[in-house]
């Protein structure tokens, strides 16, 4: 691709910016004028992946354990009740399949104890997905306020249609969640008397005339499902 | 580490699912705690940084999933930049290199996140095509965090004269990079 001298001149002025080299002022001034032109965000992105294979020559450092605490509790307020552990990738890989049962046995006594230490609502999370990853949507059901919250990372419905989202439980007839929002994230609340179907159910997809489903099953092909895991 | 993986777990952060916020913590926060010492060169900074960063990683997310970054180098620029951006309004500059050493010597973690070879070898082969010193200055820069004024230090030269053969090294190693 030719560039103009004028086109040339901003995509140093991205690269020096990218990797770091300029003064504070001068990354200040360039920041600003970032925010209010496209054409250098799309450069600034080409030249950040070029680069990025260059940070792997840092060798990774654990952060101190108290910065994740730091942090969500900046974010969060307080704490989480949750135990650290229960999170930590190292000690889900650690378990052995024996280990997890115990664990597993261990865990659902705890619970029916009645101890509040892990969280009291239920929230899941389902990933869809199509085979080729046209369609990808990422669904969180939040408890507390009784939603599923929504992120559509790929696809759009084609001229006219709509996505409809459907809760599949065993070889039960899907039950109608609603009909996707048009933007890329967004809610839908979920009916009360659903709540104990999520638990190893099934979300999927499926192409619909706008306004959904006329008939209160699904008419056009399914396009993505994903099954609901509870964290 | 998947790409896609890093990707859905940013996705569901946009969703202000905090399950996923930990996950993505845990499998990134090597890599982004390095980055920042490196450039800082000061455990307690780079401690505030990262702080910082994961705040605006869970702030930010939504922006993630439209900005056709990969997720890797999405998370790593929040990092550099809020390092760089540390560093450069810090009146005292001084290099601890005793502290760089002490950095470099802690404990790899496992779990890191890499970044696919067939990319590095891309750009390290193109840094190669370049004068030895030239290659050096722009890494220096883009890892370490050296500004144009430590990069004249270094190599004893006006910041000009700096500025200018860095320029030019851009330029070819972009050259390279898109043949």
């Amino acid at each position: 691709m030719t560039q103009s001298p004028a086109e040339r001149g901003d995509d140093m002025r991205v690269a020096e910016y990218v990797i770091g080299v300029l003064p504070f002022d001068e990354r200040l001034v360039f920041e600003r004028e970032l925010s209010s032109n496209s054409a250098l965000r799309a450069q600034l992105r080409v030249w950040e992946e070029h680069f990025i294979p260059l940070s792997d020559d840092i060798a990774p450092v654990v952060a101190p354990r108290h910065i994740l605490d730091s942090i969500e509790n900046r974010l969060f307020g307080k704490p989480e009740v949750q135990p650290n552990w229960l999170q930590s990738l190292t000690f889900w890989r650690g378990l052995s399949f024996a280990s997890l049962a115990a664990f597993a046995i261990a865990t659902s006594l705890y619970i029916q104890q009645g101890k509040t230490g892990l969280n009291s609502g239920e929230n899941y999370v389902a990933e869809l997905s199509a085979a080729n990853d046209a369609l990808k949507l990422v669904a969180y059901y939040d408890d507390q306020k009784g939603q599923i919250k929504l992120n559509r990372v790929a696809g759009t419905p084609a001229t006219g249609r709509v996505f409809e989202l459907w809760l599949i439980e065993g070889k039960n007839p899907p039950i109608s969640l609603g009909v996707l929002p048009s933007a890329q994230t967004g809610t839908l609340t979920l009916q009360a008397s659903l709540k104990a179907k999520l638990s190893g159910a099934v979300l999927a997809i499926s192409d619909e005339p706008t306004g959904g489903s006329p008939t209160g099953q699904p008419t056009g092909a399914v396009l993505a499902t994903g099954n609901i895991h509870a964290i | 580490m998947a790409t896609n993986e890093l990707s859905d777990l940013i996705a569901r952060v946009a969703l202000k699912d905090r399950a996923a916020f930990r996950l993505l913590y845990d499998r990134t926060n090597a890599k982004l705690f390095s980055v920042a010492l490196r450039i800082l060169r000061d455990r307690a900074a780079a401690e505030d940084s990262v702080q910082e960063v994961y705040v605006k990683i869970w702030n930010n997310a939504e922006k993630y999933t439209v900005s056709g970054y990969s997720p890797i180098t999405w998370l790593a620029a929040i990092a550099r930049y809020d390092a760089i951006d540390r560093l450069r309004s810090r009146k005292n500059q001084a290099v601890d290199l005793d502290e760089i050493a002490e950095v470099a010597s802690d404990a790899a973690d496992p779990e890191a996140v890499s970044v696919e070879t067939s990319e590095m070898r891309r750009v390290n082969s193109c840094l190669n095509e370049l004068k030895p010193d030239h290659a050096q200055a722009v890494r220096s820069a883009y890892v370490d965090g050296f500004s144009y004024q430590e990069l004249a230090d270094r190599y004893k030269m006006p910041l000009n004269t700096v500025r200018t053969w860095l320029r030019r090294s851009l330029q070819s190693l972009k050259a390279c990079l898109e043949r």
